[in-house]
């Protein structure tokens, strides 16, 4: 079974034990996958958990998966259940009270790639950018979304004046200069 | 260092006027964690708590810091009365904590192993096993005190098994004043 299989699998899987409307709701059903492939990272920090599911795509992809979000829904736990504990133990899901302890987990740690889904607003999006873009390589989410609620995230990375911007909507790479 | 103890006490005892003296109960905060780490002289840059419980023991480590990063593995239900608590503080101390909760002890292990800190305060389980746990994901920053030592009994007595090896294995430089215990690199 292929990378992807194994992906794709675990994603029925965890459809079947959650509900598929989760994972409709995911940014999986926007091709996470295609935007990982032929990459791999030792430590991918994750902007936004929601469900959970984008963290386990994200597992195949890098050594450990950092995960932080500011409310912990409720299905996360059953969407890590899902999962074998090998991959469990690659997906670390923190929780914090606001922005500023995001802010300032977030600089005392090291990670090599950012996946931003978190706030949708150009506030949340600027923050969540400039906090990670230390390491060199952010992919956002939303990119350029047509929905009214999550316009700021086009409108943030359409502002971006450093580093080069690749769109592959719903996605956008960001990597710094001179990173590939 | 002492005017920094000195303000730490008076913003326990606001804190603990306004809501209560259960909010400090069982905390290292009445063993005198403000004088230990006046004592030891030093402000650090960032400072991880294992162990947040009810968030005080943040608020006197903050006083020695210029961030805290406190780590615990709690339960979602009992957020809000850690949020509540810091709602009392100097905004510039409160801007100096940090809270993050993990579900399980792996994650507290990952995340630990990815942050930069140079002092660890160990207040977390008390069990040998969680004890040593703690003390080897955050030895590397090279400065470990640990609360509670040497109790023992009821399953406590990690703090001080962890501890005596590390001295009786001659690792590192062990100093105690009870119920703390310092733990530095050589």
């Amino acid at each position: 079974m292929s990378k992807v299989e194994c992906i794709m699998a675990r994603l029925e899987k965890a459809r079947r034990a959650i509900g598929s409307d989760v994972t409709r709701e995911s940014c999986i059903g926007d091709k996470l996958i295609e935007q990982l492939e032929g990459q791999h990272f030792n430590m991918a920090l994750e902007i936004g958990t929601r469900h959970g599911l984008s963290a386990m795509v994200l597992a195949h992809y890098a050594e450990v998966v950092i995960t932080i979000d500011i409310e912990r829904h409720p299905l996360l736990d059953a969407t890590l259940a899902v999962f074998n504990q090998g991959l469990q133990s690659r997906i670390c899901a923190l929780h914090v009270r606001n922005d500023l302890d995001k802010r300032l987990l977030v600089s005392k740690l090291d990670f090599d790639m950012a996946f931003i889904d978190g706030q949708h607003t150009f506030a949340g999006a600027e923050l969540d950018f400039m906090i990670t873009q230390k390491c060199g390589r952010v992919l956002f989410h939303d990119y350029p979304c047509s929905s009214p609620d999550h316009r700021g995230v086009g409108l943030f990375v359409d502002s971006i004046t450093t580093g080069t911007v690749t769109a592959t909507p719903p996605f956008a790479w960001w990597h710094a200069d001179g990173v590939s | 260092m002492r005017v920094a103890q000195a303000r730490a006490d008076k913003c326990i005892a606001d804190l603990t006027a306004k809501e209560g003296r259960a909010v400090a109960a069982c905390s290292a905060v009445g063993d005198g964690l403000a004088e230990r780490m006046a004592a030891n002289g030093l402000h650090y840059g960032t400072l991880l708590e294992i162990g947040t419980y009810h968030g005080v023991g943040a608020i006197v480590l903050a006083h020695f810091a210029d961030r805290v990063i406190t780590v615990d593995v709690t339960p979602p239900s009992d957020r809000q009365a850690l949020r509540d608590i810091y709602r009392w503080l100097e905004p510039d101390i409160a801007a100096r904590i940090c809270q993050v909760w993990v579900p399980d002890n792996a994650a507290k292990a990952t995340l630990v192993a990815s942050l930069h800190f140079d002092m660890a305060f160990l207040d977390g389980g008390h069990s040998e096993m969680q004890t040593a746990l703690d003390f080897r994901i955050t030895r590397k920053c090279g400065t470990c005190l640990f609360h509670d030592y040497p109790m023992s009994g009821s399953g406590c007595d990690g703090p001080g098994i962890v501890l005596d090896r590390a001295s009786d294995e001659n690792d590192g430089v062990v100093t105690t004043c009870e119920p703390f215990g310092w733990w530095r690199a050589a």
